[in-house]
Parts: C-alpha cells; structure tokens; sequence
C-alpha cells in the first residue's frame, strides 16, 4: 500500500513519537518488534508532522542512523505533538459532507421549522451542487455530527413526525461570539490552559479555530510527551467521573524487561490521575477489584482502556473510604491499602545565617515533613510515609550536605549509605 | 469523546481557509499550493492539491472560464466550524481552575459560565492530583495578586513599562528581605509547573534607557503602576531572544547513565524539558546523554542529576564536574565526621558538627 499522510489509529504513532522525543539513541534496528517497512513510515509520518524538530547522527561506532526529535521545552509557543492530533485519516465523503452540509445548514432556510430531513438534504445536495449520496449516508453522518460519543454536537436533531429534522446546534452561538467579542482576553487564557490543563489539545483546537496565537507566555518544567497519553486518559477521566469499573491493558517495565513479553489487563476502580511535575510521570491509581489491592500504572505504558460500566456500590464506598487515606500517605505515587507508616529522618548542614534558601526549599518541597534544628547549622527533616525509597531521589538532590540518615526501613538507609560510598568512588581521583 | 477526530485535522484547516479565501476572490494554482504548502505537514500539499483540483478529487473548487486557470469557491457561505461539545466540555473545565480568574476578568468568566451553563466539565480539577509540586505557590486567591497580575499582562500585551516594586529573594544570607523598585517592561511571562510560580522576563530602564534584562517573580511582587515609556514589540522581542540565547549553557553538561534501577528510562523523561541528545554504548547497555540548559538552571540541573546518585555519571564539562565533585567531596566529609561524632560521643550525647 502506498505511503498515507494520515493515519486511522493513534496508538501505533504514539510509541514512536514518544521514542524519537524521549529516547532519541535507537536507529531503524532498534525497533525489533516491527518491520523495517512500519519504521520508515512512521518515521516519515512524524518528519512530515515535525520536520522541524528532526535531527539525525551516524551512530557512533558506525551502527545505523540514530533518529531523535529534538525540542526545548521552554522555549515553544505550543506543544508541537499536538500536531499529531490533526493527523486522523478521513474518507471523500467525510470532507466532502462536512463542509457542504455546514454550508446549506448555516444559510439555507429550512424547509420547515425543525430543520431538514436526511432525504431533504441528498436533494438539496444534488439540486444545488449536483452532488449524488445516498439518503443512509447521509443519515450516518449527521447522526455522527449530532450524537455526543464523538464529542461534536454541532449539528441538532428533533423530530417531525416519523423523521428526524437536523440544523446547526445553536446553543453554542452566544460562546463563539464570546470567544470573538474577547479575542484579546481570550488569547492569553487559551494560550495558557492548553498548555498547562489537562487536555490541552482541545483549547489548542479552539485557539486554531479563531485564529489565536501565544506571543506571550513559555512553560518552564514542561513535560510535552504527556499530551500523546491525552487520547487514553480521557476514558479514563469519564470512568472515575461516572464510578465506573476500568479494564487496563498495560505494558509496563516488568513486561517490557522479559524481552518479547505479553501485556497484561487488571480491572478496577480509577480512583485519581497523580502527575509528577518534577519527574515527568504519569499515573492513574486504580482500586484492582481482584487483587484487592492499589495499583498504580503509568500512563505512557497503558496500551488501552475500556470502560466496563458501573462499578458495585460497595467497592466503590470502599475505595472511597479508603483511598484518601492511601493517596495522602504516599510520597509518590505507591499507593498502598491501609497503608502502613515509615519514618525517615535526614539531619543536614545548613548555615543558618547564609543558606535560609535550604531551609525554604525543606518546607516546600518536603511535602509535609517537618523541619527542627538540633545543633549548630544542623537540622533535621523528619517524615512518614507508606514508602521512603521514594523519597530517596529528592534526598539524594542534598547530597554535600547530608550528616545522617535514618529510617524504619532499614534496606532504604543502607541503599543510601552504599550510594554514597559509590558516589565517592566515582568521582574519586578522576581529574 | 474523542479528541484525536478528523474535524480538527490539518486537511479540513487547511481546506476550510482555503475556501474562505476562495469564495472571495479568485486564485491561481500557485497561490493554492503556496496557502496549503504554508498550513498543513510536510508532505500535505503533495495530497491535497490533486484532491482539490483534479478530476476525481473533492468537488469543493471550480474553474473559472478562460485562461489564466483560476479557482474560485462552489460554497458561498461557509461558517466557522462550530464549537464542538467537546471544546465546550473543556473550557466549562478549566474555568473553575483557580488562575483562571488571573487572565480572565469577573465579567467575562460570569458571560462565559453563563453560555456554558449545562455543560459538564470535561474533567474534575479533584481528579488530578498533583503529588510533587512545591508548596509555596503563587497565591491565585489574592485579590491584590489578581490585580497585579492583570495590569502586568496588560502592560506585557500593549508593550509598557511598569514601576515595579519586589522583594528579592532569600540568597546571600540577608536578615532582612530586600526590597527592590525600578523601571521594567515585562517582555515574556513564564510559568512553571512544578514551582507553580509565574515570572516575568523584563527589560529593565534605568533613566529612560536599556539597562538589562531580569527576571521577577511575580509572587514577590508588592506594588506595580504603570509608566509612560512603551517599546515596541517585535524589535524587542528580537532583542531579548538573542539575549536569551546568549544564557545558554556554553558547553553541555555531559553524563552516562547506567541501566541499574532502570536509570536511562528514569533519567531521560526526567530531562525530557531539555533541549538533549544521546547515544547508546551498545554492549554495557549505559547511554550517554548531553543536555542544554539555561546557565541560571545550573545548580538545578546538577542537584537533579545528583538526586540519581551513581547511576548518573557527570563527565563534563570540566566546571561543572568540578561543581558535583566538590559536593561529593563534601559529603563524603559530612558523613564521616557523623560517624567519628557517634564513635567519640558514645554515652555522652551527640555534639554539634562543626562546618567545613
């Protein structure tokens, strides 16, 4: 089949962009699970949609073409993989309908007040633009454009006697004269949730649409890779919206780790969606409904999700009872049932007189521990939580200024002190 | 719902403003393939133009009799693509987050709330919860920072210099907080997520001239009023990414990462915010990663990579090895006088560590 431009399935895309974005060290071998033929497609997609961000190098040792998008966050105006949204394959008929449907239903009067009939409309095509469709098309596509399981609405039905008559949805006419009555309001609001809220993807659509642009605001720490999850995540949004039961399909690390291993499914109750704003993770914490037990997968892993309607009352009151209490005492985003409680306490050396920004760092960052100084430039941070080898990365950012650690799990403590000693070895004596 | 639909795709932009501009006026092939060439990816107007002008394709366009050739649109009216329920879902969502009020005013998010009455937020604030992000935030709620920060956006929109009065921050051990007031035209707001802080790139003026750039945090700021001076915008902002590009880092920062505790994977969407790059060693599994920062995130940068502790080995450049060196240096200090402290002081209680 020749080369398409756009594609029917976003999933297969998001590996790969995440690859190039993400990894950017693997070449056309490194892809052992798909054919040479899906790479260079793909590739050539993802150069098509973000040629600009494109970079290649001969691996070293001369081993193939290492590939890699390259992008500093901080310095777009939008989130270049938004791009990839707009990539989604459609047929002659579907654009060919859309925009002469929008344009009969916005001008043309009615044939009666309720609006037009399917079978009115194939005349109408055919009368003034000679075009030939037959009256079930026509009716698939206005239900598409009518029914809200694809998220348009923008076409409204009522019935007139045994037929449905649509016209265009009018209950968004005041919101898009809003939208243009405060174009210059709007501009920076829009600019800045579609980068920073939860499926921005859609206020980027909206900023595409009135033809609004961002030359004032840049995103600092900003994780773009999470808007290629944005498709999966909002089933997953609309089950913990509607108490619903979720089936997972995940390929996570473990998987990944045994070579050609299978994903794996688990169902249950989405509870929340943690995101990490320092290390760029993502993860929904999911109630497993077998194991009896919380899970928490990371959303770039989750090949799928399916909604399996209403979840049990009782599990839900359960989970609901339960999991603030496991969601507060995680650091991270180990979720443990009726979690049990690690103390960890760090003393370190602070002047006190010169270096008050470390003390202000511990209360901000420190995530509700607490802070005492127990001798001259020296204080202590104590915390619990359901698992201190989570904190062990943000611990390891003090390191020159670490007099002691100490904690319940011991593993954790002694991790610690080994990692020091490797640390002093690593850099000992390579000048 | 979806979010990944046809109706937002590139072709139907791209053919929506070329019918725009075709039902105006006439045009010629060229200045087709110029318009989609312009909009859509890469390869889009190798698809497109026989799709709109051949014979076979999408009967949107029709020729106009005699020579030169020239288009013009068969559609007379064509609309704005309506607003989709899915647009309307979202935006019902993100006005109930608390900077929404920062961009919008009272009214326009009282009209807004009002046109979007009935419609369910595409998400529910409570449902993300963001589990790292720092603690002293600015403070959305405040009325004053609400005030402050619309007449810093407005001076930011119209290009006009502001009196600004801030407290600086807490390095260099002061006692007490300085504070800071001078000319600034702010040229670039930032946020960042995870301070969960707004700043704002300005000039600064000193007697009515150029006098530097600086950065302010807007949750410092006390006072703002505005001032007669005004820039103009492009030559500024011209200005200020040339400025912008000279507070890169000179050299990269150049590490290897090992495999051990899936370190490479941790390590590079960690960094992903970082312009980078990076190579596989192919038969010890370690990757060598370069990353380009700005030279105020330095110590960012290199706290962040020590948090990976020997999984992530710096290898230069040489200055800031030499920063990760002393700090392991330190360290290795800090803990051994720890442990001659508890030697020593058995039975007498533990005595204070004296600095280095």
């Amino acid at each position: 089949m020749a080369f398409q431009e756009l594609i029917k399935n976003f999933d297969r895309l998001r590996d790969y962009m995440r690859d190039f974005f993400l990894y950017g060290y693997k070449t056309r071998g490194d892809h052992p699970d798909k054919s040479l033929r899906t790479y260079d497609n793909e590739r050539r997609r993802i150069e098509s949609y973000l040629g600009r961000y494109m970079r290649f190098r001969t691996q070293e040792g001369g081993r193939g073409k290492r590939v890699w998008l390259s992008m500093e966050s901080a310095e777009l105006e939008h989130n270049p993989f938004y791009q990839a949204y707009r990539s989604k394959s459609f047929t002659d008929n579907d654009i060919t309908l859309h925009f002469f449907l929008l344009d009969i239903l916005s001008g043309s009067p009615p044939p009666q007040a309720e609006g037009w009939t399917a079978g009115q409309l194939a005349d109408e095509l055919s009368r003034r633009y000679g075009l030939c469709f037959d009256v079930q098309t026509l009716r698939g596509k206005l239900r598409e454009y009518e029914s809200p399981e694809k998220g348009l609405c923008i076409f409204k039905a009522q019935r007139c006697g045994k037929a449905l008559c649509y016209r265009l949805a009018e209950d968004q006419k005041d919101l898009s004269q809003l939208l243009e009555e405060h174009r210059e309001e709007l501009e920076d609001f829009l600019a800045f949730f579609s980068e920073t809220a939860p499926f921005g993807v859609a206020g980027n659509y909206l900023m595409e649409r009135a033809g609004l642009s961002n030359p004032h605001i840049r995103f600092k720490h900003h994780f773009l890779t999470h808007a290629l999850d944005d498709n999966l995540l909002l089933a997953v949004t609309e089950a913990i919206r509607e108490g619903e039961l979720l089936e997972i399909t995940n390929f996570g690390r473990r998987q990944r780790g045994q070579g050609l291993g299978a994903p794996v499914t688990c169902t249950g109750v989405p509870m929340a969606v943690l995101v990490s704003t320092q290390t760029g993770r993502r993860y929904l914490a999911l109630y497993g409904d077998k194991r009896k037990k919380f899970h928490s997968f990371r959303l770039d892993y989750i090949q799928s999700v399916r909604r399996l309607g209403p979840c049990p009352p009782e599990i839900l009151e359960e989970v609901r009872l339960h999991g603030e209490e496991s969601l507060n005492a995680a650091w991270g985003s180990a979720i443990a049932w009726r979690p049990r409680r690690e103390r960890l306490s760090m003393e370190l050396y602070i002047d006190e007189r010169r270096e008050k920004y470390i003390l202000q760092r511990l209360q901000r960052e420190g995530r509700g521990g607490t802070v005492q100084q127990v001798g001259n430039n020296r204080f202590r941070y104590s915390v619990e939580v359901s698992d201190s080898n989570e904190l062990m990365e943000w611990i390891k950012t003090f390191t020159g200024r670490i007099c002691k650690l100490e904690g319940d799990n011991r593993q954790v403590v002694r991790r610690f002190y080994s990692d020091m000693e490797r640390m002093k070895k690593l850099y000992e004596g390579t000048d | 719902m979806e979010l990944f639909s046809e109706v937002f795709g590139a072709y139907y932009q791209m053919v929506s403003h070329l019918l725009r501009i075709c039902s105006t006026r006439e045009m010629a092939r060229e200045e087709i393939q110029r318009a989609a060439a312009s909009m859509g990816f890469g390869e889009s107007s190798v698809y497109l133009l026989p799709k709109l002008m051949g014979k076979d394709g999408w009967p949107f366009l029709e020729k106009c009799p005699g020579p030169p050739d020239r288009w013009k649109s068969r559609l007379s009216r064509l609309p704005k693509r309506p607003l989709t329920l899915l647009e309307r879902r979202w935006l019902s969502a993100v006005l109930t987050d608390p900077r929404a009020p920062l961009f919008l005013s009272y009214e326009t998010l009282g009209r807004l709330n009002q046109a979007l009455e009935g419609v369910s937020p595409l998400y529910i604030q409570r449902d993300f919860r963001y589990f790292d992000q720092y603690l002293d935030g600015d403070p959305y709620p405040s009325a004053s920072y609400q005030k402050r920060f619309r007449l810093i956006l407005s001076a930011l929109r119209e290009g006009q210099a502001l009196e600004i009065t801030f407290q600086a921050g807490a390095h260099g051990g002061a006692e007490s907080p300085r504070i800071h007031r001078g000319v600034y035209i702010p040229l670039r707001l930032e946020y960042s997520e995870k301070d969960d802080k707004f700043r704002i790139l300005c000039k600064r003026l000193h007697r009515g001239r150029p006098a530097g750039y600086a950065t302010v945090n807007l949750g410092r700021v006390l006072e703002a009023s505005p001032r007669p001076e005004r820039c103009t915008s492009s030559a500024e902002m011209e200005l200020m990414g040339k400025w912008l590009e000279k507070q890169k880092c000179g050299q990269p920062a150049e590490v290897v990462v090992s495999p051990e505790r899936n370190g490479v994977e941790r390590f590079l969407v960690e960094f992903s915010s970082y312009e980078k790059e990076s190579w596989m060693e192919p038969d010890t599994g370690r990757c060598h990663v370069k990353i380009w920062y700005q030279k105020s995130d330095e110590t960012e940068v290199l706290i962040r990579i020590l948090g990976f502790g020997p999984i992530v080995q710096v290898l230069g450049p040489a200055p800031f090895l030499r920063q990760v060196k002393e700090r392991v240096r330190l360290q290795t200090v800090r803990l051994e006088q720890t442990a001659q402290v508890t030697i020593t002081a058995k039975g007498q209680g533990e005595g204070p560590i004296q600095p280095v």
